[in-house]
């Protein structure tokens, strides 16, 4: 039982409104450390935003409005075009949400669906075993073992079912856009997994239950029913994700290749915004360091953006089901 | 046992098993398609999972001896000459990660305690703060940490990286600890204030006992995530070979050693980061299986 269920508690804290006056007097140190807890952690992320804003000025100074129009990205030249960074960026993580998410979702349903209670456990800790391997370790297992499979069985094989066509042409290297692309994917599919699980298994029986009065099959309890009940917790889910993927770095390094130019196929080397700086700070002097900051602001910036849709997106359904 | 008792003591998957309607084909057919979809892609999930732990088991295992535990490394000069161990990387992932919960701890009580607690608006802008930095990318928190030390003080050292750690690990301790406080039953508050308890007494003595096993579920979450993280401490610990047991000395952790002995013209190195490998999956995993038996002694305790 939580206190939220209760439709008289209030919805936080032990005292609210008129009681807290009567025992105000008598635990000062509790409150002083209350506001000081709450105002360190806003310096502290103040602080965070604006030292990184402070360290991209020289950046943006030199790099100016061509950090997103520039095609081409030297750090030790003085070229400071990020547009390589920003396509292999969103192409390696819209290529890993569009495996991750239905893989993931698909999953959810099957493990609260479909896999007997015996093994549900068993089933949904390897699944959570999946998100607890470190970034690194996938970047390794991705460059030693999926990048032969890619170079020797699956772009040679694209190439020849597509006919070569974009965006399947250049020369297949093995690493690339799309084994970024896998590896994110396969670091994303445990979180939106584990996520839509918890929301799938508290979808309320009344609904089920009547969906089923009504004749519906299985699949359409699950199609009709179960799934647009829970868009909002699913969509929470793919954010988080979609999150993780665009910041995703020491992974991706192993796997992308380099980058100077912008992207032409999926089996372009690449670098993403993120795993430039892991690879490239210190190494372009003070000013590269700088265009570096850029990088991360805008980073930060997309993700940030990203929440906040979705998290608009969900207070909107929330208003329109209550 | 009535039919209505029975439907409420099936999951959900019960329900929609052996309830649901056989009649009609083709209505059937596309059911048990969307079924054999749903099947499909929970194994495919299971192929990546078996990939790399066997990859990380089958050649991380024969490096895992003694003297790769605790003898330190030794800059190879051919391809067979001995490399040493990773007693380093041990040492340094001990002191980074271990300062980082020291400080973690505290920190994510206060800023939990005092979310519990208000509800102004400077409380909503931390929460919502606390969400945002759940979903920041890792390596902006080692760059903000590498600006405000690194850039400074012209040196590499441990507790840097345990700085840098912090935004990883109290964001994710927090969120769990504050759905664990807020769980607690409001009658046992007010059962306590009831009785003429301070609200600090209250929550020292009613909330944090009964919300402790979900608290120490979070804490080794976001311990076992903080382990394994290579981008906050990559700008700001520097490397060493020896263990220097001082936070105030640089030091290497094991995914770091992994990063770097990953891009080395020696084979064994590359060998060693499969060790390495398993070793930290060993460890992320003892945390992550810990808080997992704090969650069902939880789940016990509520019932």
């Amino acid at each position: 039982m939580s206190i939220t269920e209760s439709p008289v508690a209030p919805k936080s804290g032990m005292t609210v409104g008129r009681e807290r006056k009567l025992s105000t007097h008598s635990d000062t140190l509790y409150r002083g450390l209350i506001i000081v807890a709450l105002a360190f952690f806003v310096l502290v992320g103040v602080y965070y935003f604006y030292s990184i804003i402070d360290q991209s000025i020289p950046g943006w100074k030199a790099a100016g409005f061509g950090f997103f129009t520039g095609t081409t990205w030297n750090l030790n030249a003085g070229q400071f075009g990020a547009l390589p960074l920003i396509v292999t960026t969103l192409s390696t993580t819209l290529l890993a949400m569009l495996f991750a998410a239905p893989i993931g979702i698909g999953a959810a349903l099957a493990l609260v669906y479909l896999v007997p209670r015996r093994l549900q456990l068993l089933a949904s800790s390897l699944v959570e075993l999946l998100a607890i391997v470190p970034s690194v370790i996938y970047g390794a297992w991705g460059f030693i073992v999926l990048r032969p499979i890619m170079l020797y069985h699956v772009e040679p094989w694209l190439q020849r079912t597509t006919h070569n066509t974009w965006p399947f042409t250049g020369v297949p290297s093995g690493e690339g856009i799309l084994l970024g692309g896998v590896v994110l994917a396969t670091m994303c599919v445990p979180i939106v997994t584990a996520i839509s699980r918890d929301v799938f298994e508290v979808v309320p029986r009344d609904l089920i239950e009547g969906a089923i009065s009504l004749g519906a099959t299985r699949g359409q309890v699950l199609r009709r029913v179960v799934l647009p009940s829970c868009r909002t917790g699913v969509l929470a889910a793919l954010t988080l994700a979609l999150g993780r993927a665009l910041g995703e770095t020491i992974a991706l390094t192993f796997v992308l290749g380099g980058v100077s130019t912008v992207p032409k196929s999926l089996f372009s080397a690449g670098a993403t915004m993120a795993s430039e700086i892991a690879s490239a700070l210190g190494n372009g002097g003070a000013l590269g360091d700088s265009v570096l900051f850029c990088s991360a602001l805008v980073l930060i910036v997309i993700v940030g953006l990203v929440n906040y849709l979705s998290r608009t997106i969900i207070r909107r359904s929330q208003r329109k089901f209550q | 046992m009535t039919v209505a008792a029975a439907i409420d003591q099936m999951t959900p998957r019960e329900i929609i098993r052996r309830t649901s309607q056989k009649s009609g084909q083709r209505r059937q057919l596309l059911s048990n398609l969307y079924f054999a979809v749903l099947t499909i892609a929970l194994l495919v999930i299971f192929i990546p999972l078996y990939g790399v732990l066997s990859t990380i088991v089958v050649r991380g295992y024969h490096s895992l001896n003694w003297t790769f535990l605790t003898a330190n490394p030794i800059p190879p000069t051919s391809a067979t000459s001995p490399i040493g161990g990773v007693a380093n990387a041990i040492d340094g992932t001990l002191e980074v990660t271990g300062i980082a919960v020291l400080l973690a701890v505290p920190l994510t009580i206060l800023i939990s305690v005092a979310l519990f607690e208000t509800r102004n608006r400077l409380a909503r802008i931390v929460e919502q703060g606390i969400e945002i930095f759940v979903g920041m990318p890792a390596i902006t928190f080692g760059l903000f940490i590498a600006a405000i030390t690194v850039s400074v003080t012209h040196k590499f050292e441990a507790w840097y990286g345990s700085m840098a750690l912090l935004f990883i690990v109290v964001p994710v301790a927090t969120v769990n600890m504050i759905a664990a406080i807020r769980s607690v039953p409001q009658t046992l508050i007010e059962a306590g204030l009831g009785l003429g308890a301070r609200p600090s007494r209250v929550m020292m003595r009613i909330i944090l006992p009964t919300a402790l096993p979900r608290i120490l579920t979070g804490f080794f979450l976001s311990v076992s995530r903080a382990l394994g993280e290579t981008a906050p401490v990559l700008f700001v610990i520097g490397g060493v070979l020896v263990p220097s047991f001082n936070p105030r000395l640089p030091a290497t952790t094991l995914p770091t050693q992994i990063y770097a002995y990953f891009g080395s013209q020696f084979e064994s190195q590359v060998q060693a980061c499969w060790g390495m490998a398993l070793l930290l999956v060993i460890i992320v995993l003892f945390f992550n299986v810990l808080s997992r038996i704090f969650l069902a002694r939880s789940k016990k305790a509520n019932g």
